[in-house]
């Protein structure tokens, strides 16, 4: 009981003390651009926790999580038939290394251009720039496959489907997941990106538009919202992965002991 | 024939289907960029792509030539790489010694671990309409961003650093009695510069990418206010040559890294030449 | 005392295999038989191309020219009636999958859920691992992966086990466990086995023919018929006069290609 106790008061001492020095310092503040935490935090209950969540963050998530699972399905398909096939991956491999250089902010107008205003233009935005990482560490999760589970695989005469499901993804499930999560970084920074760049709506739109407007809280309650929305997200992916690959750290514990 | 002149022969066997790999392979790569090209051309000369966002693709590369001799062009790239620069000097001065401390002791490292893991993944944008605030659309503000994107990276990297020193190493330098200043640098140092090479090279293409948004949106000097002039001004050619421009200055600056890095970690495991 | 009868109906039939990688020849003309219900072993020194004979034997590697035929057809691809357990168990056993998982894995399509259910039990049973089919691979220790492996290949209802050097990576005494399993196994399934290993001692004893290999170029050196009693026995049968001259002549045989190879 004594180590637990500890062990959260490490944990929480730094924190806490951040939070109580950001309160008491900021209490009397004549700044204009740094009110005190208490307004701030009164400011984000009234917009956020009201009418505000259904018709600017519910859309916002839905695009994200939308585009995010876009991202993350044509990343895995397209990495799974460009690192089987031997041929595609040498023709499609500089366009790829290019492709990926261009910082997906930089697609932004292109977007606009094409798409307009609207979700369709954030979702396009998301998957575009976003599929990266998970498209390349599929193919070399695909290519790295271990030679003696090919030989396995084709010795034992699996079927075709078998190799691809039961074989060639779970061995590449690893690499993926690590795309993944760079993809699920990536995915948040556009959605806030595109929608300050060019939307009517949503939480990016409403932060930038507060600050435009010099509504300073409202912009600091946008923001800590913002931030609230990477670390919920980032945190549902984690336990997911933990599920998905709980035979991999099975695994590496177990190898790890030799 | 003896084992030790049929490893040279299959060596060199080996070696020369290597290189031919890779001049074929190179050779494949130019078709296909040409032959998108091409394809691009062809589309958007014929209409296939609408001519109200896709120009020609040997308008874009005329833009492009045409920001070659462009000054501003260079002004604008030394912007966006002064941010990104000094932003990444400011963010080494502060990983080295605070990742070093998560990665030393233990103590520090739990006491900043909610710390971090809230921070880290909060997107430098999100905090562009706060930095505005304070600094309005300036290089300032471009720099704050920068620091607050990329310095998550770098630090984890360094903080893995010091639990990645090999135990046998140090009782090495114990038992012949190195002293602080040789076991410094023969063993830790070597341990720790690929951990930090790895992390300074995420850390800088992120500096990059955040320096761009921030001029795109917080309107800023540099490529991405320049990206954003040319959208609004309706000039397309130039608008794809810049956005074209930003993502070789990112492969431009990776490349430099592989550079750097080559020469100073050849001895690294990940970067051993394989024998045959 | 059981005397193994050669019905001489040849299963496998290796023809004149060569294997080069450019001018290097690694195999220079293999030839060998492997009729039902033997069990040969193959030794030979390191380097001798064990592991590439073995797979073209069994279908994974084209060999340069030669050609194995077994069952009357032409080795092109890997066979059915042709199992393979795979020298590093830890690789070629799915982390992702139970064991019984893997033990199944090869055979869908063959039968109902029930039949292969039953199948899979009866091989686990069979090594002695029956009721651990739920455990991953990794929860088990070294030995009993590889006879994880081994119910793999029974399950499969093969004509013919192919081992490469299946308990290399494992303990002294586990290794004594699995050849006494291995032999009892090819009782029960009635298998005939090609088994390659780099141990002479274990080689003789599991054998009723025992290939020598030279070092490379490789070609068999020699076909000793190892004439021990069955069923076999590590204390008795290790202590025949027999075992010492087959065990001598093979590891003459070993010594000398070393020599030759002059590594």
């Amino acid at each position: 009981m004594k180590k637990l106790l500890r062990d959260v008061s490490i944990m929480l001492w730094l924190p806490v003390l951040i939070l109580l020095a950001w309160w008491f310092g900021s209490a009397n503040s004549t700044s204009v651009y740094a009110p005190p935490l208490k307004v701030i935090m009164q400011t984000f209950a009234h917009d956020w926790l009201g009418e505000r969540f259904v018709s600017d963050a519910l859309p916002s998530i839905g695009k994200f999580a939308v585009g995010f699972v876009l991202a993350g399905i044509v990343g895995v398909v397209l990495g799974l038939l460009i690192g089987m096939s031997k041929s595609l991956g040498v023709a499609l491999d500089p366009l790829i290394q290019f492709s990926r250089a261009i910082p997906p902010p930089a697609i932004l107008p292109v977007a606009l251009l094409i798409f307009g205003i609207g979700t369709t233009m954030n979702i396009s935005v998301i998957v575009a720039g976003a599929v990266w990482p998970t498209l390349l560490n599929t193919i070399e999760g695909v290519r790295g496959l271990d030679p003696q589970v090919s030989d396995m695989t084709r010795s034992y005469r699996l079927s075709y489907s078998q190799r691809v499901f039961r074989v060639l993804l779970p061995a590449a499930a690893p690499q993926i997941f690590a795309g993944l999560r760079v993809t699920l970084q990536l995915s948040i920074i556009l959605i806030v990106v595109s929608e300050m760049f060019a939307s009517t709506a949503g939480i990016g739109f409403y932060v930038l538009n507060s600050q435009q407007m010099f509504a300073v809280p409202e912009t600091w309650a946008g923001t800590i919202v913002l931030g609230l929305l990477g670390y919920i997200a980032t945190a549902v992916f984690v336990l997911v992965e933990r599920r998905v690959l709980s035979w991999h750290r099975g695994l590496f514990n177990a190898t790890e002991k030799v | 024939m003896s084992a030790g002149t049929w490893g040279m022969s299959l060596g060199r066997t080996i070696k020369q289907r290597q290189r031919r790999l890779r001049i074929s392979k190179s050779l494949a790569g130019s078709v296909t960029v040409l032959t998108v090209l091409i394809i691009w051309e062809i589309a958007a000369r014929s209409g296939i792509l609408p001519e109200v966002a896709f120009p020609a693709a040997s308008a874009v590369l005329v833009a492009l030539g045409g920001l070659i001799f462009n000054a501003s062009f260079w002004a604008a790239v030394a912007s966006t790489l002064a941010a990104a620069g000094v932003g990444l000097l400011i963010v080494t001065i502060i990983a080295v010694p605070l990742g070093l401390a998560i990665g030393r002791v233990q103590f520090i490292s739990k006491s900043m671990t909610l710390v971090i893991e809230f921070l880290k993944p909060i997107p430098p944008v999100a905090l562009l309409p706060l930095a505005l605030l304070f600094w309005g659309p300036s290089p300032t503000m471009k720099v704050f961003l920068v620091v607050m994107g990329s310095l998550w990276p770098l630090l984890i990297q360094i903080s893995y650093g010091p639990r990645g020193v090999d135990k046998t190493q140090l009782d090495l330098a114990r038992s012949y009695r190195f002293g602080r200043t040789r076991t410094i640098r023969h063993i830790l140092l070597p341990t720790l510069v690929p951990h930090a090479l790895v992390g300074l090279r995420v850390s800088a293409s992120i500096a990059i990418v955040v320096a761009v948004v921030a001029e795109l949106i917080g309107g800023a000097t540099g490529l991405g206010q320049s990206i954003s002039l040319a959208q609004n001004a309706a000039d397309l050619p130039v608008m794809y040559a810049l956005i074209m421009a930003t993502g070789l200055i990112g492969l431009a600056v990776n490349a430099l890294f592989e550079l750097v890095g080559k020469p100073l970690l050849f001895w690294h495991p990940t970067m051993r030449v394989k024998e045959s | 005392m059981k005397v193994f009868t050669n019905s001489n109906e040849s299963l496998l039939t290796v023809e004149r295999l060569r294997k080069s990688y450019g001018d290097v020849a690694i195999l220079d003309g293999i030839n060998f038989e492997v009729n039902r219900g033997e069990f040969v072993c193959i030794v030979g020194p390191s380097g001798s191309g064990k592991t590439t004979l073995l797979r073209s034997i069994a279908g994974l590697q084209a060999p340069t020219s030669g050609r194995t035929v077994f069952e009357g057809h032409e080795v092109t691809e890997p066979p059915a009636k042709l199992a393979v357990v795979f020298q590093d168990y830890s690789r070629s056993l799915l982390p992702w999958m139970s064991v019984a998982e893997n033990v199944a894995l090869p055979l869908k399509g063959t039968g109902s859920k029930a039949d292969i259910g039953g199948r899979v039990e009866r091989a686990l049973v069979s090594v002695r691992l029956s009721g651990k089919g739920k455990l991953y691979p990794w929860q088990m220790s070294g030995g009993m992966q590889q006879r994880a492996a081994i119910a793999r290949g029974l399950a499969y209802n093969p004509d013919v086990l192919l081992m490469d050097e299946p308990f290399a990576a494992v303990d002294a005494q586990t290794r004594v466990e699995l050849e006494d399993l291995v032999l009892r196994l090819r009782d029960e399934y009635n298998t005939t086995v090609l088994f390659v290993t780099h141990d002479i001692d274990e080689a003789v004893y599991l054998a009723d023919r025992v290939l020598v290999l030279s070092g490379a170029p490789t070609s068999v050196t020699e076909n000793i018929v190892t004439e021990l009693p069955n069923p076999r026995n590590q204390l008795e049968t290790k202590r025949l006069e027999r075992f010492g001259e087959v065990r001598e002549r093979v590891f003459t045989l070993i010594q000398s290609a070393k020599s030759h190879a002059s590594i």
